[in-house]
């Protein structure tokens, strides 16, 4: 969230505001998934988006307190052209994941929402999640915040 | 003949006092046509009537109700095509 | 030869003059129009930076600059002050003796703070209308340790519509961060009965001063500062006692249009809300806080309104007939915070409808306040 002002409302709807609404579902956790993810999110956010992320397994998993800093496994299953893919986000120095959504959130309106029935199946607790998560919500009233949203995505 | 006073509402046009000033506030959002009166309120004397011009739904509650609480008049209201003239005398 | 007249160097009477130049600009080298700016101090100020330097945002220097290095070098800027306007004679009557002659004249002489319009305001109210006064608070705020804030807006109508509430979202985040709200109360007043005058607007407005804990007094017209004791009288019978009062001063148009006979009570001038030209005179344009149209008095509606009447100056100026529209544009951001803000857009036809605060139209509006110089002022776009 900014540092320099009072946490933005999000949830425009509720909060009378105009925004368009973008609504992301994530379920993956490797590299490419979630820089696409992140840079989805920059994009939106700096187009004036309310962007609402329900973050579920290995999503979920991704936000868990005390992960290293770099980039997450790939995809397995590419091959050489996997491991070479690795060597090229090393070699341009393609900032994390994290440091991009860190960024979106600190200019726009970007909520994360930690799945409570991924919580409870991971074996995980809301203290044990990064601060960038904003609450903990079950499907449903993801669902229901997200009924307006112009745009959808499910990763 | 009856005893009845005149029915309230709509005068003919002849029978509108007439107008120190007329502030046009059909599509003005911002400032809006109270405020509009208010500040024209503000300028003219004691006695003038200004007329304002709202195509704004919530000038119906608004002014009325801002006239009374000021202590000045709210002489009449007129429903003209697709906009509503209010005309306030300055009691004070 | 042509002569067009600009009266006023301010947001109005400098883009307008700069885009006239632009579409007459073979004329004006041919030497058939001469274009004009009439400014009497020739310093051109960027308004909106007064309520930035407040929380030192900006510095002061960086709200002003010559207006002679904001006009196209074929402008002539006058730097005269204008006693009066001979609409019959087509001619501006100068302080120092001469007059100056035209055939087209655009009134953008803006308006005029009066605090001596309310009663105990100069002596209680702190403002950031004007350059000294904004310093003023600046420092006051620098000093404050925790009271009771009163906002209020002592006249209208007044430029800048949305500054009361930046002012109060500005203030709540500032003592935020200084560690002081908790020690402090903050109030605010409006004349009407909500936060501000667009429908559309108000109601988000006043979910937000409520969740930052900003208690609100509406209706609420100035009737007196009690500076002595420190108290705010309104006229519907509220008082509110106050440690720091921040008031928006009364506002009147510029004394030159009651002189020359061409304002109304409260010397604006007359003029039609679509040409933009000064009802019942012939050759005058007005632009700007100037006219006396139901709209915000705003620096984009001057800088949109310049727009329409450099196409009917330069048409006119053309002999053709000047058909341009002014559609009641306007555009102003709203600070919401320090670093947050959202922005309203609207016209004669469509309200507008904020979009949620941000740090991104905050970011773009610092991002204007450089730019102001060259895109608007200089009318490069």
């Amino acid at each position: 969230m900014n540092p320099n002002g009072p946490t933005p409302p999000t949830g425009s709807p509720a909060a009378g505001f105009s925004s368009p609404q973008m609504a992301i579902v994530l379920a993956s956790g490797n590299a490419e998934r979630l820089l696409t993810f992140s840079t989805l999110v920059s994009g939106a956010a700096a187009l004036g988006y309310e962007v609402m992320i329900f973050a579920s397994y290995w999503g979920l998993d991704a936000f868990r307190a005390g992960k290293p800093e770099g980039h997450p496994p790939l995809e397995p299953g590419h091959g050489p052209e996997g491991e070479r893919l690795r060597e090229i986000l090393r070699d341009r120095k393609v900032p994390s994941w994290k440091t991009i959504l860190r960024s979106a959130k600190a200019i726009g309106n970007v909520g994360i929402f930690a799945c409570s029935q991924s919580l409870e199946v991971l074996g995980l607790d809301r203290r044990d999640l990064d601060p960038l998560v904003d609450d903990v919500m079950g499907i449903a009233s993801f669902v229901d915040r997200t009924r307006g949203a112009q745009a959808t995505y499910f990763i | 003949m009856s005893d009845e006073s005149p029915a309230p509402g709509p005068k003919t046009p002849d029978e509108r006092p007439p107008a120190t000033r007329v502030v046009d506030a059909r599509g003005a959002w911002c400032p809006g046509p109270l405020m509009e009166l208010i500040a024209a309120i503000q300028e003219e004397s004691p006695g003038a009537h200004i007329e304002v011009l709202s195509s704004d739904q919530g000038s119906r509650q608004d002014i009325p109700m801002w006239v009374q609480k000021a202590g000045h008049e709210l002489v009449r209201m007129d429903k003209e095509n697709g906009f509503d003239r209010y005309v306030v005398r300055k009691t004070h | 030869m042509k002569r067009i007249v600009v009266l006023g160097g301010g947001i109005g009477g400098t883009t307008v003059a700069n885009r006239i130049q632009r579409l007459l600009s073979r004329e004006v080298e041919q030497g058939q129009v001469e274009i004009s700016v009439v400014d009497k101090e020739g310093i051109h100020a960027y308004q909106p930076g007064y309520l930035m330097v407040v929380f030192d945002k900006m510095r002061p220097e960086e709200t002003r600059q010559e207006e002679s290095r904001l006009l196209h070098r074929s402008i002539r800027l006058v730097k005269e002050e204008v006693s009066k306007i001979d609409a019959a004679g087509k001619k501006l009557l100068l302080a120092g003796g001469r007059s100056l002659p035209y055939d087209i004249l655009v009134i953008a002489t803006g308006s005029v703070l009066h605090p001596e319009l309310c009663p105990g305001f100069a002596e209680g109210a702190h403002s950031f209308y004007d350059l000294d006064n904004a310093v003023k608070l600046r420092d006051q705020l620098r000093q404050f340790s925790g009271g009771r804030i009163v906002v209020t807006v002592a006249g209208m109508p007044y430029k800048c519509p949305v500054a009361p509430l930046e002012v109060t979202f500005m203030l709540d985040d500032y003592l935020r961060s200084r560690g002081l709200r908790d020690k402090s109360e903050i109030h605010y007043t409006y004349p009407i009965p909500r936060v501000f005058g667009i429908e559309t607007v108000a109601p988000v407005m006043q979910r937000l001063m409520t969740e930052r804990g900003i208690q609100t007094h509406t209706p609420f017209n100035v009737q007196k500062v009690e500076a002595a004791s420190r108290r705010l009288v309104g006229v519907e019978g509220e008082s509110l006692d106050y440690d720091l009062l921040i008031g928006i001063p009364p506002h009147r148009g510029a004394d030159v249009i009651a002189v020359s006979g061409l304002g109304d009570k409260g010397n604006w001038v007359p003029t039609d809300k679509f040409t933009l030209r000064a009802e019942n005179q012939n050759d005058i344009y007005v632009l700007g806080d100037a006219t006396n149209i139901a709209i915000s008095k705003a620096g984009s509606t001057a800088d949109y309104e310049a727009e329409t009447v450099a196409q009917s100056v330069a048409a006119q100026a053309r002999g053709l007939p000047p058909s341009a529209r002014y559609e009641g544009r306007v555009y102003c951001w709203i600070m919401t915070g320090l670093a947050q803000a959202t922005y309203i857009k609207f016209d004669y036809q469509h309200p507008p409808h904020p979009p949620t605060p941000s740090f991104a139209h905050y970011w773009n509006k610092m991002i204007y306040n450089r730019v102001y110089w060259d895109m608007t002022a200089r009318a490069m776009f």
